[in-house]
């Protein structure tokens, strides 16, 4: 597996796969953005000991969907595809 | 090598909600290699956040979205946010929030919010079969040979739980490696990417519904037969090859 990995070819089509696997899983989750975004700002809000202090979900939904949406679809095909390439 | 589904299981036009299990084999058996790799995954990260999960205070709303098909791949996604949920306390500490220093509140909401991801990726993987059982029953009348079934069922499986699948097929590396890339689904099997690609041009046309899935079909298994036609079928289709 090893050996693989390191083949030009290999790694193009694995380039490819993480591309077209972050697509699908973003496109997937795209419905739900603010579903998602309103659960955690609302997991969030018992942690904050000013209870005022955390901003409003209309306020920190743009930007934690902004960063979040990307590194949890990195995430998850870091977890499958790549970690299960690993162990193959 | 992938079995083919049975035919009986593009038939369904069904709503989701009314959909038996065995609804979407392959999916449904991707979740299950999916859950026993899982199992059998002793890292350390999996099996705090299992914990985690498993331990967290009653009530609250991240309960109530566990309510929702809480399926293996929802659970996979959920732990694969955990750090992007640490580090989301951790910015929001360095940015002068007054966080509770109690670990154990903290765990709890970490654990709340992996259930709250956990809660909208189920929502998702459910959408994404819906759509792929919406899109086979809409396929199959263009090509309704058991091999033309079999060739557009996979390509309608382009939602990540799909990947999940080819991933557990646990073939040997070579095979992995071409198995994980759908687009030498068109060789390894039978039928005609010809007609598969009318049907699914067919189906583009008609259907803006599901423009969104078949542009992920369509840039991995078809990709070479769909060339002659992809750009002027659509804005969306052309932007995504």
């Amino acid at each position: 597996m090893e050996a693989l990995l390191l083949t030009p070819v290999f790694q193009r089509e694995l380039r490819d796969a993480r591309v077209e696997a972050l697509l699908a899983i973003q496109t997937a989750m795209q419905p739900h953005e603010s579903a998602l975004a309103g659960a955690v700002h609302s997991a969030l809000a018992p942690l904050v000991q000013a209870p005022q202090a955390l901003q409003p979900l209309a306020a920190f939904q743009e930007p934690f969907l902004a960063e979040a949406l990307p590194a949890l679809a990195s995430s998850i095909v870091e977890e499958t595809l790549l970690r299960m390439l690993w162990r193959d | 090598m992938i079995p083919p589904p049975a035919p009986e299981h593009l038939n369904t036009r069904a709503h989701p909600a009314s959909l038996p299990p065995e609804a979407a084999p392959s999916l449904l058996d991707a979740s299950e290699h999916v859950a026993a790799a899982s199992d059998s995954h002793d890292s350390s990260l999996q099996s705090a956040s299992r914990r985690l999960l498993m331990e967290r205070p009653s009530g609250g709303r991240a309960d109530a979205g566990l309510a929702v098909d809480p399926t293996p791949e929802a659970t996979l996604v959920a732990e694969a946010f955990r750090p992007q949920a640490e580090q989301l306390l951790a910015e929001l500490a360095a940015a002068g929030l007054r966080l509770t220093a109690n670990a154990a509140q903290q765990q709890a909401a970490l654990a709340a919010i992996q259930a709250a991801v956990k809660a909208v990726a189920a929502e998702a993987v459910s959408d994404t079969r819906r759509q792929m059982a919406a899109l086979a029953a809409e396929l199959r009348p263009a090509d309704p040979s058991p091999a033309g079934q079999s060739l557009l069922w996979r390509g309608a499986q382009c939602g990540w739980a799909c990947r999940l699948q080819r991933l557990q097929r646990r073939d040997p590396p070579s095979q992995l490696t071409v198995g994980w890339r759908a687009a030498h689904l068109t060789r390894r099997l039978p039928g005609d990417p010809a007609a598969a690609c009318t049907a699914l041009q067919a189906a583009v046309n008609s259907r803006p519904y599901h423009q969104q899935q078949l542009t992920l079909s369509a840039t991995a298994p078809f990709r070479p037969a769909l060339q002659p036609w992809r750009h002027s079928c659509s804005p969306r289709f052309s932007s995504a090859s």
